[in-house]
């Protein structure tokens, strides 16, 4: 059989494969590679679908996300009103719980703070294990005891998912970013835990996970904050702290969306925190936070 | 011209072919793993954290199964307030609800009806000490309205001895089981609740 095929210089022309045949390329030689790229193209894809050890395949399965969810439109906006906050505390507690959040109070996304102005002018602020239980009766912030109050109010603290974020720019190794609706991250298998990120924030929402203790993802000796619940707003589901509050203090929602809720908050022109760092905050606030000088 | 195609073409054209797709299996994630590796952006970060699994579900699910309790809801101040503020973390629960939902006592409505410096005035708070009793769920039921009415009191209230003389333990109308186990209770804060005229009718008797 074999010497039949040799004797037949029609056959050997077809085999691309054969290193005695001269190499023409003629119809049947192109066609014939060409259906074996195809053929190899489609079985790596299943292939890769029985067995995904790639990234991206199976994303959806492992992360998923909402129908309506598009991360391209979405504006993601998220307000405080720091005249509805009672000191509560759920908001804190609930992040630790969602996010898998060391329980040392020193390790917080969100957090919860007393502002008490005084007659003389001061601003005296405590936040008792950042308020996770809640605030005693009275303020505890040193130099506060036997003045005279003029106002006091709660708010609640988390990141503000700058739109030109500090974190961002100093990370030596772009190991921090910002998603395309506008939620900055951390890549934890490029993160070095430096902590650069964690002194450039003006707002004080990162920090860095000693050896021992995890993030949520299972990295630790790496810097951590707060993602919106990243996990779960790209289900459809507002952050935990939101979730939780009983007085309506945290609003979330989509700015693109002109049947979302938020542009009732929207419409009170809240204000971002310290804008003099140009940092634009995508989160913003509602009372007397905005007007604490 | 008939084609006819030997055995040992078909056995190349498939031997070439799951060479093809090995290599392809292969390369494909090594080379996005060199592009991450050297600073190239891709969405791993973005993937890894969208996959952390909720613990606290979508408050607006429970009224799915707990119609009765969103029913009464509507006429509470507490409408508005979802279900998790009180019950905790319950995305498990939606999943397999043979998971129990966590039953809150007192201590959970004093996370918020405590009295501390800097609140919003128009949040109703409680000095613990001051109130009547601590066991808040005996009296207030959260679901419906901030306080149930206390019993309608069907005697005048003036000029009677210690309520205790016949409302005390083992007095002929002894009081119910939800009031502090106190041998003696002074009057006025038995007058916290019951007040003179709260009853029907009352309001011709004591004026």
């Amino acid at each position: 059989m074999a010497d039949r095929h040799n004797d037949d210089p029609q056959q050997a022309n077809c085999e691309c494969a054969n290193p005695s045949s001269d190499l023409r390329l003629d119809r049947r030689t192109v066609i014939g590679c060409g259906l074996v790229l195809v053929a190899g193209v489609a079985g790596a894809a299943a292939m890769q679908q029985l067995m995904p050890i790639s990234a991206g395949a199976a994303d959806e399965d492992l992360a998923p996300i909402a129908k309506a969810y598009d991360a391209e439109t979405a504006q993601l906006t998220f307000v405080v009103d720091s005249s509805k906050c009672i000191g509560c505390g759920l908001c804190v507690a609930a992040c630790k719980e969602e996010n898998r959040i060391p329980g040392e109070t020193q390790y917080n996304r969100t957090w919860v703070e007393r502002h008490v102005h005084t007659t003389d002018g001061k601003v005296h602020i405590d936040s008792p294990d950042a308020g996770i239980h809640g605030f005693g009766a009275v303020a505890t912030a040193p130099g506060v005891a036997g003045k005279k109050v003029a106002a006091a109010f709660f708010t609640p603290r988390l990141c503000m998912q700058c739109e030109n974020p500090p974190c961002v720019s100093v990370c030596p190794v772009s190991a921090t970013y910002s998603t395309p609706e506008g939620v900055v991250l951390i890549d934890e298998s490029r993160c070095i835990g430096c902590g650069y990120c964690v002194t450039a924030c003006p707002y004080g929402a990162r920090y860095v996970l000693p050896a021992g203790e995890d993030t949520p993802l299972g990295a630790s000796g790496v810097a951590d904050k707060c993602t919106w619940c990243f996990h779960r707003i790209t289900r459809g589901l507002e952050p935990a702290c939101v979730e939780v509050c009983p007085v309506g203090a945290r609003q979330f929602g989509n700015a693109a969306d002109a049947a979302d809720p938020i542009h009732a908050s929207l419409a009170e022109h809240p204000e971002p925190l310290w804008p003099e760092y140009g940092t634009k905050p995508r989160l913003l606030y509602l009372g007397p936070l905005t007007e604490e000088a | 011209m008939p084609r006819r195609r030997s055995p040992r073409i078909i056995a190349l054209f498939i031997l070439a072919s799951l060479t093809t797709a090995a290599f392809i299996w292969v390369a494909v994630p090594v080379a996005r793993g060199v592009i991450h590796d050297f600073g190239v952006r891709d969405n791993r970060a973005e993937v890894a954290w969208r996959s952390v699994v909720p613990e606290f579900g979508d408050a607006r699910g429970c009224a799915r199964c707990h119609t009765a309790e969103r029913d009464r809801l509507h006429s509470a101040q507490h409408d508005g307030i979802g279900c998790q503020s009180c019950h905790g973390a319950l995305a498990a629960h939606e999943e397999h609800p043979n998971i129990g939902v966590r039953t809150p006592t007192s201590g959970v409505c004093l996370t918020c009806h405590f009295e501390v410096e800097a609140q919003p005035i128009t949040l109703r708070t409680i000095i613990p000490a001051k109130h009547y009793i601590s066991t808040c769920l005996a009296c207030h039921d959260p679901h419906t309205s901030v306080a149930k009415r206390p019993p309608v009191v069907s005697h005048p209230l003036t000029d009677l001895p210690a309520c205790i003389t016949c409302h005390g333990p083992g007095t002929f109308r002894q009081r119910s089981i939800r009031h502090p186990d106190v041998t003696k209770q002074a009057d006025e804060s038995c007058l916290q609740c019951h007040k003179a005229g709260s009853g029907p009718g009352m309001e011709a008797t004591n004026g």
